[in-house]
């Protein structure tokens, strides 16, 4: 199956939480890499990251995956995957080429 | 009776009170702003220079039905500086009488009225023009205090930290980029409050409190739960739990704000967020 880019909102918090948890469970469902894009993405909330991680443990179930994609240039995004050390669970990519 | 081009912001849960008072103020060429939504007149508050306001409280069976009402009171008279507020009551109510006088209401009718005393009422108000930034220069002074009260339901979480970002905008525009760290803080916060404090309990409720000063903004907010360990809490970046989909609340929160102090065993939680100049 090809792979399935998310595009992230540039906020994600409790009015986007919903919608962003439904296109990441349908994206995993129906593929088996999908990468979110952060390129726009400023912010996210702890709730965001919670779905992140639970659909790429659902992913990895069924030997799929989960990558993201954080330009080197979006410090915000970098700095909370650094501090939470998600960046050692997560593959990151600095630009769609790179995948 | 001489109206005449005051701004008059009525709201009421019920249409035909809004209809009925709408259209006796265009007859006497004011400018009714009616709604029966509490965000919304919030919202009319902040944006049109509003002289008086003219809120209509229904008469409910359960006491907790009264706070939306109260709240928008409390909201006004705490906020918005000198804004004469006329209540309209379904039924007379003894304990919405003290609670309404408390908040600084300057009359109040109980239905059905002559809409022509309600006329007499506003006319002897005296009418003072000001949006919430004159009020504010007046007031002489650039802080401002916001308090509320909601249910134990996450449903008001967004409502509630946006409000908090217009008033702070409304106050210092040039706070954009700090915006939505606050907004987020906030929001991971009350979900706290909600779901772990208060466990979701709507006899719980949760207290919010705002004050922006010319440096800083604070915000308390105080649940009725049991309070926890906030010296012991685990390191979400620890393997033991780095996979797990909670947890991160606090930790995220301290990244985005200044300074996070805990209060009554951590029932109540102080955020404080420095402005630039």
């Amino acid at each position: 199956m090809a792979n399935n880019i998310i595009k992230a909102v540039p906020s994600i918090t409790t009015d986007e939480i919903e919608l962003f948890k439904k296109k990441l469970e349908d994206a995993v469902k129906t593929s088996d890499r999908v990468i979110v894009d952060f390129s726009e993405t400023k912010l996210i909330c702890s709730s965001g990251i919670g779905i992140l991680i639970s659909a790429l443990k659902t992913a990895k179930q069924k030997g799929g995956t989960v990558d993201l994609i954080i330009p080197s240039s979006n410090n915000e995004i970098i700095q909370i995957f650094n501090i939470t050390r998600l960046n050692k669970i997560f593959q990151i990519f600095s630009s769609k080429d790179e995948i | 009776m001489d109206i005449t081009g005051k701004n008059i912001l009525i709201y009421s849960p019920t249409n035909s009170l809004l209809n009925f008072i709408s259209s006796y103020i265009l007859q006497n060429n004011a400018i009714p702003f009616a709604t029966s939504t509490i965000s919304e007149a919030i919202n009319i508050l902040m944006n049109e220079c509003i002289d008086l306001v003219i809120l209509g409280i229904e008469n409910y069976a359960d006491e907790r039905s009264y706070e939306t009402e109260f709240g928008l009171l409390k909201i006004i008279n705490t906020n918005f500086l000198y804004m004469p507020t006329i209540v309209i009551m379904r039924e007379f109510n003894q304990d919405v009488l003290k609670k309404i006088l408390k908040n600084g209401i300057v009359a109040f009718f109980v239905q059905p009225f002559e809409i022509e005393e309600l006329g007499l009422e506003i006319q002897k108000i005296k009418l003072w023009r000001g949006s919430i930034l004159n009020r504010l220069k007046i007031a002489n002074t650039s802080t401002l205090n916001y308090r509320v009260s909601i249910e134990s339901d996450e449903n008001y979480v967004g409502a509630v930290s946006n409000n908090i970002a217009d008033i702070i905008l409304a106050i210092r525009p040039n706070v954009r980029e700090e915006i939505n760290s606050i907004v987020l803080a906030i929001n991971e916060m009350l979900m706290n409050a909600i779901l772990h404090g208060n466990k979701r309990d709507k006899n719980k409720k949760v207290d919010i409190n705002f004050f922006i000063d010319s440096e800083k903004v604070t915000i308390i907010i105080t649940d009725e739960g049991a309070g926890f360990d906030y010296n012991n809490l685990p390191d979400p970046t620890e393997a033991e739990y780095i996979l797990r989909d909670s947890g991160r609340g606090i930790f995220l929160t301290k990244m985005y704000i200044d300074k996070v102090n805990y209060y009554l065993n951590g029932r109540r939680i102080e955020l404080i967020k420095y402005l630039k100049k």
